[in-house]
């Protein structure tokens, strides 16, 4: 391996860069000299190489060791990224008959021609967060999810006693943009801190594009949830603080946007995915 | 070039009779070989109402009813068909006089007609020349607000024989069921322009609903909003063939709007336009709630085919904005 190389592997991940950053040397590039581990100082500017073509450099004095706690994930003015795959619940459409006036003057009743009702089935989809700590324990976060469910359409009673259908009408993209607020749980975190509980509340913004993708509802969504991330073994050097994983359930309310009774949906989502702290 | 002028009658029916309604939900005229759509090139239109009342209704509150009828049509959003009231006249309507007349006109030998539309049609041009409309004086009228028992509401039945005046066939949507004796009562119906009215006293039949706004808009799209409104088109097929005289019907789930047509050509095909944007449920029937010929001309009527089943198109059908949804093709089984 060449020095190079196992520089940008030591950037890259944690476990050697501790090492590297208590004073061990990497295995020396080609024409470098190479000096015995821990035995003697680095060569004095001027003196003469013992090999090689080129004078050996003076090794860097070794890096200060990181503030306890200032390379975890989670400490104020951090940010983190995730990406997840979702699993978003069915939700009741309600529904909505087919009626006629009837001929009785101020009757107020209605003739039902067929009734009708929809349900957004259950399907995957796929969401991206970004999240800014503004302390150790709160943070705000906002979100891109998207989802495609299927638009069930149930039809029965026709008057005509047509029997009853169910189909799946079409799919509808949803597009979801959100922010939250994410409570992190001191109590409840384990392993060291590096696995920590959180609750999540938020808003978002829902854009549904019907099958042609020319008809557009839109409405907004609300949310509760909550969920742990767990972190591994955050590293001492580098961009990328920590990696880990995420996981999340959360309760949806659904206000605006597709419907047969223009009545707000509910239903709920399970997550799970990477999670990366910068 | 001689012209030539056609007589066409339309009738509102109380219990169903023959008539000799052209078309669906827009009427066609046969010019030079080609179908030209009935309509008004030029509005607004200017009409005369008879000076002549009939018992319990004067001739002013037969045009302050006839006002607000036309007043119900112009105030339709998306269309732009408008009337003006000219004055009082003393000639009957159906009088080829050039002018379009409204008033009472006793036929008693019409005894199931509440009221009737004619149409003077240039063969030439295709333009209409004159449009009488009357009210059948051998029934008892009402002009009260809030309907009177046992007497048709005049502004009810005005309204839907001007929806023809401007253009409008009748709809199907509606349920009947057979009297004893002869002809049809209506129980339900979405439409103002179904061919069965209610029942005397009933005023119901003075608000447009859905199947009415999406025909005046069809014939008289307001081009400020004309990219506002879709259509769902397609084909009605049996076992393969084109199945003629199929009722269909979008209906609309989030507004609960029901829009409907038939298929009137040889390929079976249908097209439902006016139709707000969104998912569609769509059904086909029969027509089995009232006379063929109040929805088709007389040459179609043995081809109409009502050997089959009420049929769901398996998908919704998605009317973009301003457009047309992908065709579709539904089929349907026999009884």
């Amino acid at each position: 391996m060449t020095a190079a190389l196992a520089a940008a592997l030591l950037a890259a991940w944690p476990g050697p860069v501790q090492a590297a950053s208590q004073g061990t040397p990497a295995e020396p590039a080609v024409g470098q000299v190479s000096t015995p581990q821990g035995t003697k100082a680095p060569a004095p500017q001027g003196t003469k190489p013992t090999q090689g073509t080129k004078p050996a450099q003076p090794a860097k004095p070794p890096a200060p060791p990181p503030k306890p706690g200032s390379r975890e994930p989670g400490r104020a003015g951090s940010f983190e990224v995730s990406a997840q795959a979702l699993w978003l619940g069915a939700a009741s459409l309600g529904a909505r008959n087919a009626t006629l006036t009837p001929n009785q003057s101020g009757s107020g009743g209605r003739y039902t021609l067929f009734n009708s009702s929809g349900e957004l089935a259950a399907s995957p989809g796929f969401a991206a967060t970004v999240g800014y700590h503004l302390t150790r324990t709160l943070a705000v976060e906002g979100e891109f999810s998207y989802a495609r469910p299927p638009v069930r359409v149930t039809v029965s009673g026709d008057v005509e006693n047509a029997e009853g259908v169910s189909f799946d009408g079409e799919n509808l993209a949803q597009y979801v943009v959100e922010g939250s607020f994410v409570a992190h749980i001191r109590r409840l975190s384990f392993s060291r801190g590096r696995g920590r509980t959180f609750v999540s509340a938020g808003v978002g913004y829902r854009r549904e594009v019907h099958d042609g993708n020319l008809t557009i509802d839109t409405g907004q969504v609300y949310h509760a949830g909550g969920g742990l991330k767990y972190f591994f073994k955050p590293r001492a050097r580098g961009f990328l603080r920590a990696f880990g994983i995420r996981a999340e359930a959360r309760v949806l309310f659904g206000v605006g946007g597709f419907s047969f009774d223009g009545e707000n949906t509910q239903t709920f989502s399970a997550r799970g995915g990477a999670i990366v702290a910068f | 070039m001689t012209r030539a002028l056609s007589l066409f009658l339309v009738v509102s029916l109380v219990l169903g009779l023959p008539g000799s309604a052209r078309a669906y939900q827009t009427y066609g005229v046969r010019v030079n070989g080609r179908v030209v759509v009935l309509k008004w090139g030029q509005q607004p239109v200017r009409y005369y109402v008879t000076d002549r009342g009939v018992s319990g209704v004067r001739s002013d509150q037969f045009r302050a009813a006839a006002e607000r009828a036309f007043s119900t049509w112009q105030g339709v959003e998306g269309a732009s068909a408008a009337a003006q009231f000219v004055g009082f006249t003393s000639a009957d309507p159906f009088e080829d006089d050039g002018r379009v007349t409204l008033g009472f006109l006793s036929r008693p030998d019409l005894d199931r007609v509440l009221g009737a539309t004619s149409f003077l049609v240039d063969n030439v041009t295709g333009e209409i020349v004159e449009t009488d409309v009357f009210l059948n004086s051998s029934f008892p009228w009402s002009v009260a607000s809030g309907g009177e028992s046992g007497r048709f509401d005049v502004e009810s039945i005005i309204l839907h024989e001007t929806g023809h005046l401007f253009g409008l066939g009748h709809s199907a949507i509606g349920e009947t069921e057979l009297r004893t004796g002869a002809g049809r009562r209506v129980i339900a119906s979405e439409a103002v322009m179904f061919p069965i009215a209610f029942s005397a006293g009933n005023i119901n039949g003075r608000e447009l609903r859905p199947d009415d706004l999406a025909g005046l808009r069809e014939l008289y799209p307001e081009s400020a909003s004309a990219g506002n409104m879709g259509a769902i088109s397609g084909r009605v097929t049996k076992n393969g063939q084109a199945v003629i005289g199929a009722h269909v019907v979008a209906f609309n789930p989030q507004t609960g709007a029901l829009v409907g047509n038939f298929t009137v050509d040889q390929q079976g095909s249908f097209s439902i336009s006016g139709l707000e944007p969104g998912p569609h449920i769509v059904r086909v029937e029969p027509i089995d709630d009232a006379d063929l010929d109040s929805f088709f001309d007389d040459p179609l009527i043995p081809q109409v085919d009502v050997n089959f089943g009420v049929t769901y198109h398996d998908r919704l059908v998605v009317v973009p904005k301003g457009g047309g949804a992908e065709s579709i093709e539904i089929k349907v089984t026999a009884k």
